[in-house]
């Protein structure tokens, strides 16, 4: 295949164009890996979720909701909703297929409970976080997208400190995959997220299910964050499934403090009765949300400092319009003669020969420091 | 030099939203269009004019202009939009997205022409029969392509086209052709199991079809023991399915066979 092929956005659509360099996480039964990569071409950091395409034809389903995920994503516009760059099927052997997206450097918010938070995080954290995919949830909620997939896996935090909601493959368009009354039937076969899955969704009851399943999701993504750890973990299938047909609620762990506010939101959320729970939109309103301010300050307090991979070019590689080191002037050369020469730009080095090499993408801003350093 | 219905067509869509007026000249423009294009209850259009007339359509892009226009319409000159549209064939441009390098829009595209090529039986029967040459070339091009979910993907709708009752003149057709089979065979050793098991489900109709052509003939003749010994060590692990088991050893006698 053609390595120099880009997408009608200009991404390159080759496995060629791209360097992996660390795999972060698994996701769908182990059969994708997460990747953080970066682009030959620009340097610019990606993450890159790599999912073998043998699996991903394995039955009609399954590439239905990959299909499903990729093009909703294409047509979602929303600062809280994950946005892929380009989806493409590389020509290797075994092929993949490859979603290029934007950088997040700790993986999803699973990772980070993993590495950062195994017992819970606190409850402000937790509020901004289910307040910015709260909002991600009326924007789907409106267009009768239903997620069906709201846990922690979901939930990726970008290098910009955004908090998106990624993983549509469950999702569900309540005016083409329902009755036709805006009811949904079908219940997604995935066995890892039936903790998430609300009551309603499991027992696949006969007046089927609708928006509010995902709000149950949230509730239990709120537990999930608290406690750090999964929910109703150590509770077998059966019994789990039990419990929550029942609405019997699994809460909070006792050695954590939390509001009365966060207690009301779960009791809100976790309703066995979805006629019962609040929608998206009111539950933008709910007291929880006072103490959410300044998302991103927030959310930059709690994240780990990891230093951003430095990339360097390699030694064959192609340089356009930066040159490699700054080209020795001629002794001879009277550098004070000719003041308007350096100060107008004439010369392309100038500026942009300051720059390190390692940094590409992002050089537009910088170019008239370069100048006055060497005025001096 | 006067100005074609078409080229009318498209001026008037400009000026859709200025009244009454505008929209009952667009209308009859649209009615004069269909007229040549379709034909009406006794009247027949001969091929070349409507032949013409689609061409002169596609070239001033007035499907995508009715499209964009669409909501400015009246009723009745929706209706007739509609019509329009629906008698325009979009059913070639497929494959070309169905290549197109993005996983997204590929599969939506390759999602489209299934749903084109087996939604309607009958009327597609019809279709691919008069349409054979030039849908099979087109179609040729999944096959070969290096994407391996559009290769997987339309071998797997190859194979159900062929088996469907429907396709019987169609199926004839394809399995006359020794290019097809050779294409078959190659892919039978494709890397990918997934892919060789596809064109396994192609390839058993060649050698099961009881009237074979003389050049398929000496195609299997030719290889016959080859094909026995590689059919013995092919997929044994897929001891389950019984179906496919039963399935290849007929295969494998009806080969044996050949004389």
């Amino acid at each position: 295949m053609d390595p120099d092929m880009v997408s009608s956005t200009g991404w390159p659509t080759s496995s060629f164009a791209y360097q992996i360099n660390v795999v972060s996480g698994w996701d769908a039964y182990n059969a994708a890996r997460i990747c953080r990569a970066h682009v030959l071409a620009t340097n610019e950091l990606v993450t890159i979720r790599c999912l073998n395409a043998e699996v991903l034809t394995s039955s009609e389903q399954r590439l239905q909701d990959e299909v499903r995920a990729a093009v909703l994503s294409r047509q979602l516009a929303h600062p809280n909703i994950y946005q892929p760059f380009v989806h493409f099927v590389t020509a290797d052997d075994p092929a993949e297929l490859w979603t290029v997206g934007p950088y997040t450097p700790q993986g999803s918010l699973r990772d980070l409970l993993d590495t950062t938070f195994p017992n819970g995080c606190d409850e402000v954290l937790t509020a901004t976080v289910l307040h910015e995919v709260l909002q991600a949830l009326v924007h789907l909620h409106k267009l009768g997208i239903v997620h069906n997939r709201i846990n922690a896996e979901s939930v990726v935090i970008t290098e910009a400190l955004r908090v998106c909601i990624t993983n549509f493959q469950y999702s569900r368009d309540i005016h083409f995959d329902g009755d036709g009354s805006g009811k949904l039937f079908d219940c997604p076969t995935d066995h890892s997220i039936l903790p998430w899955l609300a009551p309603e969704v499991i027992s696949q009851a006969a007046h089927g299910y609708m928006t509010k399943a995902d709000i149950y999701g949230l509730g239990v993504l709120a537990l999930e964050m608290l406690n750090g750890d999964q929910p109703y973990a150590g509770l077998e299938l059966p019994q789990m499934l039990l419990y929550k047909i029942q609405g019997i609620k699994v809460g909070v762990a006792p050695t954590k403090n939390v509001s009365r506010h966060m207690k009301v939101f779960l009791s809100q959320c976790l309703n066995v009765d979805p006629d019962l729970r609040p929608s998206a939109s009111d539950l933008l309103r709910h007291p929880l949300f006072r103490q959410v301010r300044r998302v991103r300050a927030t959310v930059d307090r709690y994240m780990p400092r990891t230093t951003r991979p430095v990339i360097s070019i390699p030694e064959d590689a192609f340089h356009f319009g930066l040159p490699l080191e700054e080209p020795d002037l001629p002794d001879t050369f009277e550098r004070h003669a000719f003041p308007q020469l350096f100060q107008g730009g004439l010369t392309v080095y100038q500026g942009e020969s300051t720059h390190e090499h390692t940094c590409v993408c992002g050089s537009v801003g910088s170019g008239d420091q370069g100048t006055s350093g060497r005025e001096e | 030099m006067p100005k074609s219905p078409v080229q009318k067509l498209v001026g008037l869509l400009e000026k859709l939203d200025s009244g009454k007026k505008a929209q009952d000249e667009f209308l009859k423009c649209l009615l004069e269009i269909k007229k040549s294009l379709i034909g009406g209850p006794d009247s027949k259009v001969p091929e070349e004019v409507s032949k013409q007339l689609a061409k002169d359509i596609n070239a001033n892009h007035v499907l995508y202009l009715l499209v964009l226009h669409m909501p400015s319409m009246d009723f009745e000159a929706k209706k007739v939009a509609v019509q329009i549209f629906n008698k325009m064939e979009l059913f070639y441009p497929f494959f070309q997205h169905v290549q197109k390098s993005e996983f997204d829009i590929a599969s939506d595209a390759f999602a489209s022409l299934k749903a084109l090529l087996t939604s309607h039986k009958i009327l597609c029967a019809e279709f691919l029969e008069k349409n054979y040459e030039k849908v099979f070339q087109h179609y040729q091009q999944l096959l070969e392509s290096e994407n391996y979910v559009t290769k997987r993907q339309s071998l797997k709708l190859l194979g159900e086209l062929l088996l469907d009752r429907a396709n019987f003149t169609v199926m004839t057709k394809y399995i006359s052709d020794p290019v097809n089979l050779k294409l078959m065979m190659n892919l039978l050793r494709n890397p990918s199991k997934n892919i060789q098991f596809e064109a396994f489900h192609v390839f058993k109709v060649f050698v099961a079809n009881p009237n074979k052509t003389q050049p398929i003939m000496d195609i299997l003749l030719k290889n016959k023991d080859k094909l026995v010994k590689f059919l013995a060590n092919f997929h044994n692990d897929r001891a389950e399915d019984e179906q496919f088991a039963e399935e290849k050893q007929y295969l494998v006698k009806q080969i044996k066979d050949l004389k």
